[in-house]
């Protein structure tokens, strides 16, 4: 004879499972849908282009660049172009973004320094990995934008800064690395000043909206070297979302 | 018809065509030169063929001060209708966005509608006056003549934008002698007023340096100024600094001066002789000039503002500066130290071609790679100053210790650094240096070399000074091979290779092989930021910029062209066909004719830049003088009779004087080039007058001819030509890239010879046809 609670046992049972079930479906439904498109990414774009530092990996797949990028833009927010974000400005590739933060070898304890926020990506990216991100913008929309973003996306290491990135973040020297995202014709010595001996800087040289190269200067005690290391091609595949009329 | 309307409206069109290159190469660059020209001689092609829709020619009459009315509506609405294309057109982004070709070609057919009216109307105008085509034709030439020089002359004081507003009451005055009716003309005259007063300005990139430095915080502005060479703006910030590539162990204060730009492009610096920067240029590769070896007289070919002259005087040196542009050499004197530095306003080409200064210590020539370049109507990248025969005249000007300067920013993959250096190592060859790799020195910051050209071998002293100069500053000494440590580049570096390979006297098989044609420019090929191959159009073309990719932009031009030509020429005249296939004249002659005068014209827009330093002048002044040649030449045709032997023999003369043309101007350019300036100019104008009176002649001969034989083919003769005259336009422009301006000559007389063939078919043709 069977005990009446037994029978019960079965129908807990798929109680249980049906709970499971719609459980998780409920979290299925609320998961990130670009969450695909990220990892796609990751793998086509960045590890399938010798990007290997597990750290750099890892912090392009927690990223969400699409975040960081106009509503109209969100669409191709993981595509292998840099987006035009106004004012002038792009976020970069997805590639060079991941380049720039492994050529200079972030590390769980560093503190980095990035001239040009832009929209804030990098500053995200390194914030991944880092103890403390620096960021320093000179058009104010833009630190304000990136300042915004960064809070959405949930980074509580990353400072923000509206002023001219030329003379770094003095009080916060040194710096463990730099990384410049605007491109220019110098390389301002207050900035080599603030890398810390043993340091790496990358910067891209060249005139802004066309071919650049990105130069990783580094510095030993009072030597100083830069590698050219790739041409970059900073050209935004759609039109800035504001013109200018004068 | 009346001749003060054609007058009128070929003012207009001409005009129109030189504004709107400067408005464009502001707004986009001076890429787009060869679009504008294009869509101009589409419209007067399309503009001719139209017309045969009319089945009666009498009507035509009716329509000539219509289409000059709305001629005059359509100039005046252009701004309006390409603003928003305009905003939001991008030509750097057309090898990767391929809607920005929509968008050009949609902007290309809003710039159409008054060339293609006011053509229509001198369509008119020259059919129903067929049989005095003479002087029409005349005031058609005159008319455009003026009107080149008359809108250069307007571009000294006013923008391109604000020179437009006129152009479109030309449009109107030219429409006043043809009698439209008053109502029409009044109407039509609101309408134009209002759409002026509401014209919107011009739009300028914001991928431009100065869309850039306007955004940055504190910015103040000056300008714009106008000129025919380009609008000049002056930008200051405190954050707009001006160090380039600055050594790596300078520590001290980095200027923040004025900054100077051309039509939007960065194009110098005002930087104060009393600023506490003011030296800059010491610590970076640009003072191994002074590093190598004291310099007492020195010519500083165009400068970019003051920095090198800051240095200069600091050095002691006495410096002579030509500066091309007239507004920067105003701004820039009030900075120089007068017993220091004459500062001269001339091209600087032109300049090496006539001073007469004492024999130099050092000339230095304008940085050139990403930050440096020409800027103005060098739709294909030609550059006068860095040739053979240019770098070789330079030579001569030194001492015996003497030497030149050059600076040039290191691109990726490398072209300008690896052209500059085997343009200055045929140049000292050139002068009879057999061993060049002993009389250059090159260094190499982070991001540029600076190179040495010695007349004498380098000794031991100056190299010493040199690698101690780069020790001191951080920089490499990359020749002579083996100077000290490499602290820049990268794995793999193939810079220094490819510098053994241009220094030892054996590049062949590198200029063969490498992707990039890097041999060094000359005269005849002038184009210093050309890179491309015959063939190898898709070699590594990403990191090439739009200014860089001449040849694939030219092509696709002419694609685009032929395709219009067919649609907007040639489809109207479909139905006239079979009259076409009949007589083979009307097809070869006036293709000979529209293809030849173009050809001849780009050519000789080359060939005297030298002689009158800047492209903009030169291409006015040519134009202006062929055009009143022409019109002298088509004024006389009327003695003549119209018969085929006639013009055969005329299409044979010319195309003899084609071939001549490079031998007669030789000498007469070389002459001149010693003369005073209103000698050169108004010399080299009464030669180029004189060579195109018999061009003027056989157009108005042909048309005739064919008034008496065939009227109905009078519209296809004209779409003809202008269709031909479209095309060879980029054409020409492709040849010369590839094969020289030399080439242009043989296309030039084959043309002609074309048309000759065509005068000759009309003599044997069928009697049937008769």
């Amino acid at each position: 004879m069977i005990h009446p609670k037994l029978v019960l046992i079965p129908f807990l049972g798929a109680a249980i499972m049906a709970a499971l079930i719609l459980a998780g479906s409920a979290a299925f439904a609320q998961a990130d849908p670009t969450e695909t498109a990220r990892q796609e990414m990751v793998r086509t774009q960045i590890a399938g282009r010798d990007i290997h530092d597990p750290l750099v990996l890892a912090a392009m797949r927690n990223t969400k660049r699409h975040l960081f990028v106009p509503e109209a833009q969100q669409r191709h927010a993981y595509e292998d172009r840099p987006l035009a974000i106004g004012h002038g400005q792009t976020i970069s590739q997805p590639y060079i973004v991941a380049l720039m933060t492994e050529l200079v070898r972030p590390r769980a304890d560093a503190r980095v320094l990035e001239i040009g926020s832009g929209s804030g990506y990098q500053a995200a990216v390194l914030a991944e990995i880092v103890a403390q991100v620096y960021t320093i913008e000179i058009i104010p929309p833009l630190a304000k934008w990136a300042a915004e973003r960064l809070e959405l996306a949930g980074y509580t290491n990353v400072s923000v800064q509206h002023g001219d990135g030329y003379y770094g973040w003095e009080e916060h020297a040194p710096f463990d690395a730099i990384v410049v995202t605007a491109a220019a014709p110098h390389i301002p010595p207050p900035l080599i000043a603030q890398l810390k001996d043993g340091g790496r800087m990358i910067i891209p040289v060249g005139s802004p909206f066309r071919t650049q190269q990105l130069v990783l200067v580094e510095k030993e005690g009072d030597h100083i070297t830069t590698r050219n290391m790739l041409p970059v091609r900073f050209v935004p595949f759609t039109r800035a979302v504001e013109q200018t009329e004068h | 018809m009346s001749a003060l309307s054609v007058a009128f409206i070929s003012f207009l069109l001409l005009a129109l065509q030189i504004v709107w290159m400067q408005a464009l190469g502001y707004a986009q660059g001076h890429h787009l030169a060869y679009v504008v020209l294009s869509i101009a001689l589409l419209g007067f092609g399309a503009g001719g063929s139209v017309l045969t829709l009319w089945s009666r020619p009498a009507s035509l009459k009716r329509l000539f001060a219509p289409c000059l009315l709305l001629c005059a509506l359509a100039t005046a609405l252009v701004p309006q209708l390409a603003h928003p294309l305009l905003m939001g057109l991008e030509v750097d982004l057309l090898h990767v966005d391929h809607s920005q070709w929509l968008r050009l070609v949609i902007l290309g057919g809003v710039m159409f509608l008054p060339f293609f009216l006011g053509a229509a109307s001198l369509t008119i105008a020259f059919s129903l006056g067929a049989g005095t085509i003479g002087p029409l034709y005349a005031a058609n030439l005159a008319g455009s003549a003026v009107g080149a020089v008359a809108s250069l002359g307007l571009l000294h004081f006013a923008l391109p934008e604000q020179v437009m507003p006129w152009l479109a009451w030309i449009a109107l005055l030219a429409a006043l002698p043809a009698r439209p009716g008053k109502a029409v003309f009044f109407l039509t005259m609101l309408a134009v007023g209002v759409a002026l007063a509401l014209s919107p300005p011009l739009p300028r990139s914001p991928y431009k340096a100065l869309s850039y430095a306007l955004q940055l915080p504190g910015v103040e502005r000056q300008g714009p100024l106008p000129h025919p060479l380009g609008r000049v703006d002056i930008a200051q910030s405190s954050v707009l600094r001006f160090a380039p590539d600055l050594s790596l162990y300078y520590t001290g204060p980095v200027p923040a001066p004025p900054h100077l730009f051309i039509d939007g492009e960065a194009a110098g610096h005002l930087l104060n002789p009393a600023d506490p920067a003011a030296l800059i240029l010491a610590e970076t590769p640009r003072a191994l000039a002074f590093a190598a070896g004291p310099v007492h007289t020195l010519l500083c070919l165009a400068p970019g503002g003051t920095p090198f002259l800051n240095l200069a005087t600091a050095q002691g040196a006495q410096t002579v500066a030509v500066e091309p542009h007239p507004r920067i050499t105003t701004l820039i004197t009030p900075l120089i130290v007068a017993d220091r530095t004459r500062l001269k306003q001339s091209d600087p080409r032109l300049f090496l071609a006539q001073a007469d200064l004492p024999p130099l210590d050092l000339i230095l020539f304008p940085d050139r790679g990403m930050f440096g370049g020409p800027t103005g109507l060098q739709t294909l990248g030609e550059d006068t100053l860095f040739t053979v025969e240019a770098i070789s005249s330079a030579l001569r000007m030194l001492t015996p210790t003497g030497r030149l300067a050059f600076n040039v920013w290191l691109d990726e993959p490398l072209r300008h650094a690896p052209r500059m250096v085997h343009l200055i190592v045929q140049s000292l060859r050139a002068t009879g240096i057999e061993q060049p790799e002993d009389h250059v020195t090159i260094i190499r910051g982070w991001g540029s070399l600076s190179i040495l050209a010695d007349r004498q071998p380098l000794s031991l002293e100056t190299l010493e000074a040199v690698i101690h100069f780069a020790e001191a500053k951080g920089f490499d000494v990359l020749w002579p091979p083996g100077s000290g440590e490499r602290r820049h580049g990268r794995a793999g570096d193939s810079l220094e290779s490819m510098l053994a390979q241009l220094l030892s006297g054996h590049p062949e098989n590198l200029l063969r092989t490498y992707p990039f044609d890097i041999r060094a420019p000359t005269d005849d090929r002038p184009f210093f930021h050309q890179f491309l191959r015959l063939g190898t159009y898709d070699a590594d073309l990403d990191f090439l910029s739009i200014s860089e990719r001449g040849p694939i932009f030219l092509l696709a031009l002419l694609l685009l062209l032929f395709i219009a030509v067919v649609l907007v020429v040639f489809a109207p005249l479909w139905p006239l066909r079979a009259s076409l296939s009949r007589a083979p004249f009307t097809l070869l002659y006036f293709a000979g004719l529209g293809a030849g005068f173009m050809i001849f014209e780009v050519a000789l827009i080359q060939r005297f830049t030298l002689l009158w330093g800047s492209p903009v002048t030169s291409a006015a002044l040519v134009i202006t003088a062929l055009l009143c040649g022409m019109s002298v030449g088509s004024w006389y045709s009327r003695r003549l009779p119209a018969r085929p032997v006639v013009l055969m023999g005329l299409a044979l003369g010319i195309a003899t004087l084609q071939v001549l043309m490079p031998m007669i101007l030789t000498p007469i350019i070389t002459f001149l080039l010693a003369t005073e300036t209103v000698i050169r100019i108004g010399g080299g104008m009464a030669v180029l007058v004189l060579a195109a009176l018999p061009l003027g002649l056989p157009f108005p001969l042909g048309i005739r001819l064919l008034n008496r034989d065939t009227p109905g083919q009078i519209p296809w003769a004209c779409g003809i030509d202008s269709a031909l005259a479209v095309l060879a336009a980029p054409a020409a422009a492709l040849l010369a890239l590839h094969a020289g301006y030399s080439s242009l000559a043989i296309a030039a007389t084959l043309a002609y010879l074309l048309a000759a063939l065509g005068a000759f078919s009309f003599i044997f043709r069928p009697k049937s046809n008769r």
